[in-house]
């Protein structure tokens, strides 16, 4: 199956990007290449014989070429076609040059014929400085990062709500994608990115289980919440209502653990299955409603939440600062602000290189 | 998977992105717009990755990525000017109506003028007074204060530079 979202994202739905640019975005440019590249093109002249036409267009062109150079040259290329193509390929170089300029200020190449410039021109470039970006960040938007074939699959700050076939419900948290199996003797999903909680429907004949990274959880009758978006391939498991089973799969099959309403259990990449703790059901499913309550969580994991929201990229620089200790409540819908926030409340410096990309380091 | 995308996109911006910013500013000939060109770059990058495509030199792969937007970002903004400026200057960019004949020639263009950009200041100083200025050899050589032979080696020299690299990008 398809997934639903992706497709329907516009192609340029960045908010904060520069007004007014008109786009030609990059999915015209990725067909055009291909279709050119479906066109046979003859092989290319040799480089040896390449090298001479290029050094005969060269002294034509020094300014101290005579006629009889020219006439040189016509022999030259006549001598078989691979020299004419050779010739051709170099005097269409030479001509294609004739269509670039250079910016006097920078002394550097741009493309368009000579000519005087213009205050006009440099005011309109100004304003088109977004174009190249304003694609580049809807790749991003689209949530290329994400695994194409999910049956379910959200973007950047989308959150997802849907039901199952046998009526469990799923909200899906941003950047999230969920494969469905169902038998008819056991329903089978598996979250392969990001954040979900389920509803699941009773149904005692048929188990309901969630794999994720290096866990599996099954359930009768809950609701409970998988999270597999933080740091070092980490799962946390939170039940809200009734019972789940936890399983590492990695480790035998005894090696599960039955987690109880209001506990959390964080699983290790490895399969290890850590202690439950108890947690508050409002902070940890805070994310239904946009916010992100953080309880002494680390500051790498508050931003692997705030990633799926934010249209870009953010970075921590500094593994000084990685493990810093944040108790916070935050806005999922406003990650600018929300980063902001961060970086009044914790001794870190958020650098924006631009609409994209943040980095944090250490203040 | 994306944890590994952020972690190796996240190394190749520690070591290089400084670097890579100042490559695509050139490439382009506009300060400004380095960084965004890079940006685009590393979601070319990003994207190969989660296609699982194995990128094996991560640093040369950052830069030819980066000279493809650079590519790219230039044609693109032909385009624009197209719709904003005057269209006498652009007149020798619209060959022809065919969409595609047109696209090819102006991303052809548009690579043309990234390479030149990519060569050393010398050598591109002389093709550019040579070609885009039309002085002669002689002139260019008392101008840079070289020898004429000088002269033709980076003129040649810039038209082989771009000759391997178009061909490059057309067989990609």
């Amino acid at each position: 199956m398809r997934p639903t979202t992706t497709d329907k994202i516009p192609y340029c739905c960045i908010a904060g990007l520069r007004r007014n640019a008109v786009y030609i975005n990059d999915s015209t440019t990725e067909r055009l290449k291909r279709e050119l590249r479906m066109s046979p093109k003859p092989p290319y002249p040799s480089k040896v014989l390449s090298n001479e036409a290029l050094e005969w267009i060269v002294r034509l062109n020094s300014g101290a070429a005579h006629k009889r150079d020219r006439t040189a040259f016509a022999a030259w290329r006549a001598q078989s076609p691979e020299h004419e193509a050779a010739a051709a390929e170099a005097e269409g170089l030479w001509h294609d040059a004739e269509n670039l300029h250079v910016d006097p200020q920078s002394g550097l190449v741009r493309l368009g014929g000579r000519k005087k410039p213009r205050a006009s021109r440099r005011t309109v470039l100004r304003g088109l400085a977004g174009v190249g970006i304003g694609c580049a960040g809807a790749y991003w938007a689209s949530g290329v990062l994400r695994p194409m074939m999910a049956d379910h699959s959200t973007g950047v700050g989308q959150v997802g709500a849907f039901n199952l076939p046998d009526g469990t419900r799923v909200l899906l948290n941003a950047m999230s994608a969920l494969d469905i199996d169902y038998s008819p003797q056991r329903r089978r999903v598996a979250l392969l990115e990001g954040q979900a909680y389920f509803e699941v429907m009773r149904d005692i004949a048929r188990p309901f289980e969630v794999a994720a990274r290096g866990a599996t959880v099954t359930a009768l009758g809950t609701a409970f919440d998988i999270d597999s978006r933080l740091a070092s391939g980490r799962v946390s498991v939170f039940v809200a209502e009734n019972a789940v089973r936890v399983q590492s799969t990695f480790e035998r099959a005894s090696d599960s653990v039955t987690l109880s309403a209001g506990h959390r259990v964080l699983i290790s990449e490895t399969g290890r299955i850590g202690a439950a703790v108890a947690q508050d059901a409002a902070a940890a499913l805070a994310w239904r409603t946009g916010m992100l309550v953080a309880e002494g969580e680390t500051l790498e994991d508050v931003i692997a939440a705030l990633r799926t929201y934010y249209n870009g990229w953010i970075v921590i620089q500094d593994s000084s600062v990685r493990m810093l200790k944040v108790n916070a409540v935050l806005d999922l819908r406003t990650p600018q602000e929300s980063l902001d926030a961060l970086a009044a409340g914790l001794p870190i410096r958020v650098l924006r290189l631009s609409n994209l990309v943040a980095v944090i380091s250490a203040a | 998977m994306a944890d590994n995308i952020h972690k190796w996109l996240g190394d190749l911006f520690r070591h290089y992105h400084t670097e890579v910013v100042r490559y695509a500013a050139r490439l382009v000939g506009d300060r400004e717009n380095g960084e965004e060109i890079v940006q685009s770059a590393y979601l070319r990058l990003a994207r190969r990755s989660a296609e699982g495509i194995a990128i094996e030199h991560p640093k040369a792969y950052l830069f030819t990525a980066a000279r493809n937007a650079a590519v790219d970002f230039t044609a693109r903004r032909t385009i624009e000017w197209t719709y904003r400026v005057d269209v006498e200057d652009l007149s020798a960019l619209a060959v022809t109506a065919d969409p595609i004949v047109a696209f090819e020639h102006r991303q052809r263009l548009a690579r043309l003028a990234v390479l030149l950009n990519e060569l050393p200041t010398a050598c591109r100083t002389a093709f550019v007074m040579n070609r885009m200025e039309g002085r002669t050899h002689k002139e260019v050589a008392h101008a840079l204060g070289i020898s004429v032979s000088m002269v033709e080696k980076h003129v040649t020299r810039a038209l082989m530079h771009c000759r391997d690299l178009m061909r490059e990008a057309d067989d990609n």
